[in-house]
């Protein structure tokens, strides 16, 4: 290799400010919703059973503590999984793959491929239903710089993973 | 080692380990229940009534002979062989489980002793593996030979791309003597000992000191008996007062702290030796379990150095290098130097970053929000509570605690804010913290793994983020920048890995 050590314009280095983000398939808000409800639905097992046994009159502010508590809750979380949708997203370049989510936290990650260790392709019960599957891409920064990119459908995963692994392995580091 | 690269059935049929496994194992497990059940035995000690006598030893043997048991169960259930280029240990008392080690996945492999294992003269084998789902794996107690054997065989077959130096350059490594950069006298041990973070401890157990006080001061003799108690094993017949058993209790607990921690530190780090070998780094250390611990240079991702205002009197830092890893408690035993001094840190930080004395760095600091958020988080969040237990605040030595409170978390929030600094340069950025320590952090770009931008909403409507570097060895984070130094950052560091043809590892 010639060695090069040109100046660097940073104008003319590709921004991740610029680039266009891909939403979720919309059928992932359902996917989120259904999973959501079952989980509070569990959860009211608590303010139920305080219903049913508390008897005596000093507790029995729990039994309207604890019912609205959960019902904060469960308002919070399907606000924060509607809102939350709109901003998750994913968006492909040519040597890096960004992910951006949260609401509370918003987060753009970008991993470059020639840092992928493997990628893999899942789905959940309520997934399958919808059609919809979740790529993992695997990096060796350990679990805080593993993507995980929900809502997509089928063949859009694997044409993503295809892809990754294609770059992966074109820039010489360990394929998937 | 060139006949067991060509032994295809080396190790072909499962093997067991060195029976001296049972015993380390059922002390393992010894270890474990006294950790789980030590308030019962200080019980014991301090209330010998409490337990009726008969039940006691009956658990005691229960106990034992269960433990015992299981050891010998373990050791005969554990086996471990290669099979197509893995490395497979099969063990597990009800539930089965079997680990596969391929051999391109190993990164490091190291040999441990511990007082049993140094009298039998066997080794507990470790081997690290790199991935994000990767576990470490070992071999509790291997006959040395054994394991240096496993050790030369594995290290042979390990796929060759991954060793950067080609073949003659090896073998130039077994004949080059390691470069001796530091051993450490009793003089720079004594220095290290003292230097050592008390403090940390210090806070925790003054801290608990003062709570376990409240609720004996409580009015409840039975709390203050105890401690009386444990007094008169010291002091026969002698009544204290309250306020006298605090006077007492505090020194007291500070000498011990400050005691056992620098003996910890002479045991752990007697007749360390810092080595620079071809390969990397090597440390050798220890009194009466000795450890030897050696980083490849490809293997480390950061270097960290820092001081505490102990150690910058006697101008020491302590050094880790931060190794690709796959485990977080890995990463937190990570390659440590109690204390170093500037001469071998240069050394260490130009092997690891040729480049980092001629190249220009940009020094920043971070935003002074950083101190508004702290003094919320840190400061004002965690004293509500105290405004419900009015008692708390007007009385007892607690509410002394509380009332310095904020004005420490204000006080620590303005230092840590001037403290930041982050340098960046075309090859890597340094970042400088500490409150009253001071802790330096050097990553090559090349070494990057990913980076993310991550911002509250409240640091959002301002525009500022945190920034996260990601790499194989732990993550870098800069909090609180403005949001277009963070985005030019991402955008060079990521240029720099992509056109870079350099690995990571």
């Amino acid at each position: 290799m010639i060695f090069e050590n040109n100046q660097i314009d940073l104008e003319q280095l590709p921004q991740i400010e610029t680039v266009d983000f891909h939403l979720l398939d919309k059928a992932y808000l359902k996917v989120s919703y259904i999973g959501n409800a079952i989980f509070f639905a569990f959860l009211l097992i608590g303010p139920l059973i305080s219903i049913v046994i508390i008897d005596q009159a000093a507790y029995a502010f729990l039994k309207i503590l604890l019912p609205s508590l959960w019902l904060l809750l469960m308002l919070f979380s399907f606000w924060i999984t509607g809102a939350g949708f709109k901003l998750k997203g994913y968006a492909l370049r040519d040597k890096d793959i960004l992910y951006r989510s949260g609401i509370l936290f918003r987060s753009v990650t970008t991993i470059p491929f020639n840092r992928v260790q493997h990628c893999e392709i899942k789905e959940g019960p309520i997934e399958r239903f919808f059609g919809l599957k979740t790529l993992e891409v695997y990096t060796a920064g350990g679990e805080s710089s593993d993507l995980s990119i929900p809502g997509l459908r089928g063949d859009t995963a694997q044409q993503l993973k295809t892809f990754i692994v294609k770059n992966t392995s074109d820039d010489g580091s360990i394929g998937a | 080692m060139d006949q067991l690269e060509h032994n295809d059935d080396f190790l072909k049929d499962p093997e067991r380990q060195s029976p001296v496994a049972i015993l380390l194992i059922l002390f393992k497990f010894m270890a474990n229940i006294l950790r789980q059940a030590w308030p019962f035995v200080l019980v014991l000690f301090l209330r010998p009534g409490s337990f009726k006598g008969d039940s006691w030893t009956l658990w005691a043997i229960g106990l034992g002979s269960l433990s015992t048991f299981a050891s010998i169960i373990a050791y005969f259930k554990f086996y471990y062989f290669v099979k197509e280029e893995e490395l497979i240990i099969e063990k597990g008392l009800f539930q089965k489980t079997r680990l596969n080690i391929p051999f391109d996945r190993i990164q490091t492999i190291n040999f441990r002793q511990n007082l049993i294992h140094r009298f039998f003269n066997v080794v507990s084998l470790e081997i690290d593996t790199a991935g994000s789902k990767g576990n470490e794996f070992s071999i509790a107690a291997l006959d040395k030979s054994k394991a240096e054997t496993i050790r030369s065989f594995l290290i042979a077959h390990i796929p060759k791309e991954k060793i950067v130096d080609t073949e003659n350059e090896e073998s130039i490594t077994e004949v080059v003597e390691d470069k001796k950069l530091i051993h450490l006298t009793i003089k720079d041990l004594i220095k290290i000992g003292v230097g050592q973070n008390h403090l940390r401890g210090l806070g925790i157990i003054i801290g608990a000191a003062f709570t376990i006080l409240e609720v004996m001061g409580d009015g409840d003799d039975k709390g203050r008996g105890t401690l009386r108690q444990l007094y008169s094993l010291f002091d026969l017949g002698k009544e204290y007062s309250y306020q006298q058993l605090v006077l007492y209790t505090v020194p007291l607990l500070i000498l011990f702290l400050l005691v056992s921690s620098f003996a910890m530190t002479i045991l752990k780090y007697y007749d360390l030796q810092f080595l620079q070998t071809t390969k990397g780094f090597k440390v050798i250390a220890g009194l009466f379990s000795k450890r030897e611990q050696s980083a490849n240079m490809q293997k480390i991702q950061m270097i960290r150095w820092s001081n505490n205002p102990l150690k910058k009197i006697f101008s020491l830092f302590d050094l880790r290098l931060l190794q690709a890893s796959s485990s977080k408690i890995n990463r937190k035993q990570a390659f440590y130097i109690p204390g170093i001094y500037d001469e071998q840190l240069r050394t260490v930080r130009a092997v690891y970053f040729p480049n980092e004395q001629a190249i220009a760095f940009e020094t920043h600091g971070i935003s002074k929000r950083i101190i508004r958020k702290r003094i919320w988080l840190y400061g004002i969040l965690p004293m509500i509570p105290g405004f419900f237990f009015a008692n708390v605040i007007n009385q007892g030595p607690i509410s002394i605690l509380w009332w310095l409170w904020l004005p420490f978390i204000i006080w620590t929030s303005y230092i840590y804010h001037r403290n930041w600094r982050y340098h960046i340069s075309e090859e890597g950025i340094r970042t400088t913290k500490g409150i009253f320590s001071r802790s330096h952090t050097l990553l090559k770009w090349t070494k990057l793994q990913g980076a993310k931008t991550q911002k509250s909403i409240f640091q959002a409507r301002r525009g500022y983020t945190d920034l996260h570097f990601f790499t194989a060895a732990g993550t870098i984070v800069i909090p609180y920048i403005e949001e277009a130094k963070a985005r030019q950052m991402i955008d060079f560091s990521l240029y720099k890995v992509e056109s870079s043809l350099e690995s990571w590892m």
